[in-house]
């Protein structure tokens, strides 16, 4: 009886302790990292920014805070945390990009403006330049479905269409063209990235444009610097909005 | 709440590996020279208590624990084999440690937040049924039973028969974990090898547990009597910068880690896409394409990135055993690391597990719940994630 116990035990032990070694030493090593980020994220991927670095803040006097809260029985968890440690990135530039600067902040979840609301997952941000009372915009709708993007971009070109002029230009930033658009309310320019991660599946549809009736064409110097400070260097493609649906996406 | 998803088969797992490396060891004869005497034990296991909340996260409630004697256990030959001590956390029993009586063995052999079979009121009440309906068969009265520990779950009494001269006449053995009489005279030998390879293993099984012993009484040594994930409080290292996902999590992680050196005295390395885009042809990732690093490149790419922004200084280190306490002198020492994430959970504000990911670690939190303050490379906010909420997690120290 010893015995066969002893070997159904020591065969069960055996599995944890080969699981547990794989877990440790074997499997983590050979796992490669990719970690996409999530569609929630990708909303306001394409709107420019400044550098943001972790924020400076006297920590000792946080502590003493979180020390009286646990003294008193209150569990410190995220939500504690979130409540007393700046976790928001301080601006490590207020101008950016050719200086231009955020006004508020990036919008999450929110369509952009004069436009319409083509994905739940899309945001804008209002911008301004220094030395001018020029007021831009830069918007994105982002899609992980190609029917969908299909079916958005479509839906987008029309409506452009109808509120203002569209035309396809080229403007020396990418192998492709872009979309231009003006109408009176805002003008500017639409790119389409595809496959940002090096991955099939993710479309960004991104308008950088200037608010009010300008003219566009003394705009675009400034639109070229707006784009580039999150044109993408690596992969993927720029192309523009296509006015049909286009099987080949 | 989000985040606190623990790696509770892990406990079970590491609890069993320990016990699983000593099952074929503890038959080997114990001398004077390598016995381990209670009082020694017992630092071991205060220590270790105290220390194993800091690789698995479902024993936090250890942090403070001490421990009290419990039970000695022998072996078949009647020697000490281990000391069971019992967890006290805030007076009430929290568990169980079982250390080595014998340097020849591992020393921390089991640790459980349950009890050990013979706590058990219902399997020793059973046991002793047992054996006085077997003692009365032979018209013999049952002693006072010795314990017996031979190894993971193999918890055993031995019990004395006694005649009515009042002499020992005989030994009946139950096994405690079903309970029934056992008849250990099977369970010795009939290994499959021969007597010379069965020794040569034991030895060697020797050799492994004394350094093991050594590098725990190290160990012991080196950290803070207090032990080393008893202390609380905050550690945060601000101007860590945040950078979003570019060429892959890894690089653009590590990216961020010497964007922070550039600025704090080392000021050679480009700026934040180049410096993504170097790392990430220094470390293999698959870049243009997917964005996949494999984990034992991510030392070598930063070292070789420092080298030719010429910091040869720089150095940095793969830990596949990322404990709670090297996070925090890490960060107190405003050195920010690469956290490389197996089955990572959900860090703070965000929608989606992390999955196969690296992140930057800047802070931490250590008081009720140990959290880790990290930038993700999803967003410029930073966030928290709870110690152990992965299945593994590799550190990459950079050390200048």
């Amino acid at each position: 009886m010893f015995k066969s116990k002893m070997s159904k035990i020591s065969a069960i032990l055996a599995l944890f302790m080969v699981a547990g070694l794989c877990v440790w030493f074997i499997v983590l090593p050979f796992v490669s990292l990719t970690g996409y980020p999530p569609s929630d994220c990708m909303q306001i991927w394409y709107l420019p920014s400044p550098d943001y670095v972790s924020a400076d803040f006297n920590v000792s006097a946080v502590e003493a805070i979180l020390d009286d809260l646990a003294a008193n029985g209150t569990c410190i968890n995220e939500t504690i945390l979130a409540e007393h440690v700046p976790l928001e990135g301080v601006a490590m530039n207020e101008t950016f990009a050719g200086h231009f600067s955020l006004i508020g902040k990036r919008n999450k979840g929110a369509s952009p403006p004069f436009f319409p609301a083509l994905s739940q997952y899309c945001g804008y941000a209002n911008y301004s330049r220094t030395g001018s009372d020029d007021r831009y915009l830069a918007g994105e709708w982002y899609f992980n479905d190609s029917e969908e993007f299909l079916r958005a971009e479509k839906e987008l070109y029309q409506y452009l269409e109808e509120h203002g002029r569209v035309s396809t230009v080229d403007l020396n930033i990418s192998e492709g063209d872009v979309t231009k658009y003006e109408s009176k309310t805002t003008s500017g320019y639409f790119l389409v990235y595809k496959n940002t991660f090096g991955r099939e599946g993710d479309y960004f549809i991104v308008y950088y444009g200037a608010t009010g009736s300008g003219d566009l064409s003394n705009q675009t110097p400034f639109l070229k610097a707006l784009i580039a400070d999150r044109y993408p260097t690596c992969y993927g493609t720029v192309e523009d909005l296509k006015e049909t649906e286009n099987t080949s996406h | 709440m989000k985040g606190t998803t623990k790696p509770r088969g892990f406990g079970i797992a590491a609890t069993v590996l320990l016990a699983t490396l000593f099952i074929a060891a503890v038959s080997a004869p114990a001398s004077a020279a390598t016995s381990v005497s209670i009082d020694d034990a017992e630092t071991v296991a205060s220590f270790y208590v105290q220390y194993i909340p800091t690789f698995i996260a479902d024993y936090s409630e250890w942090q403070e624990a001490t421990v009290e004697q419990s039970t000695v256990y022998h072996d078949l030959d009647g020697r000490k084999s281990a000391y069971a001590f019992n967890v006290i956390e805030n007076g009430q029993y929290a568990g169980y440690i079982l250390v080595s009586a014998t340097r020849d063995n591992y020393p921390i052999l089991e640790f459980s937040t349950g009890r050990t079979p013979d706590a058990i009121t219902e399997l020793t009440t059973r046991s002793e049924a047992l054996v006085q309906e077997h003692a009365g068969e032979g018209g013999l009265t049952a002693g006072e039973a010795k314990l017996l520990y031979l190894g993971a779950t193999f918890y055993y009494a031995e019990y004395p028969l006694i005649d009515d001269r009042g002499e020992i006449v005989d030994r009946v053995v139950v096994d405690l974990t079903v309970p029934a009489i056992a008849d250990l005279g099977e369970s010795r030998v009939k290994m499959p090898m021969d007597e010379k390879d069965l020794l040569e293993a034991q030895q060697m099984r020797k050799q492994e547990a004394n350094a093991l012993w050594d590098a725990l009484e190290e160990k012991m040594k080196t950290t803070s009597p207090e032990g080393p994930a008893s202390s609380r409080g905050l550690g945060w290292i601000s101007g860590v910068p945040a950078y979003i996902w570019h060429c892959g999590c890894t690089p653009t992680a590590s990216g961020m880690v010497l964007g922070y050196w550039d600025s704090h005295g080392y000021p050679n390395f480009p700026g934040e896409t180049t410096l993504i885009e170097e790392l990430a042809v220094a470390m293999g990732t698959e870049w243009p394409g997917n964005g996949a690093t494999w984990p034992w490149d991510v030392d070598d790419g930063i070292e070789e990135v420092c080298e030719n922004h010429g910091y040869s200084n720089f150095d940095a280190n793969n830990d596949y055993w990322m404990t709670w306490s090297e996070v925090k002198d890490e960060v107190d020492a405003s050195k920010p690391f690469v956290i490389s994430m197996l089955h990572g959970g959900t860090g703070s504000g965000q929608s989606q597990p992390y999955g196969e990911h690296s992140v930057t670690a800047l802070g931490y939190s250590d008081y009720d719940e140990d959290y880790v303050f990290i930038h993700d490379t999803w967003d410029e906010h930073t966030h928290t994630i709870a110690f152990g909420n992965w299945w593994a997690a590799m550190a990459t120290w950079v050390r200048p």
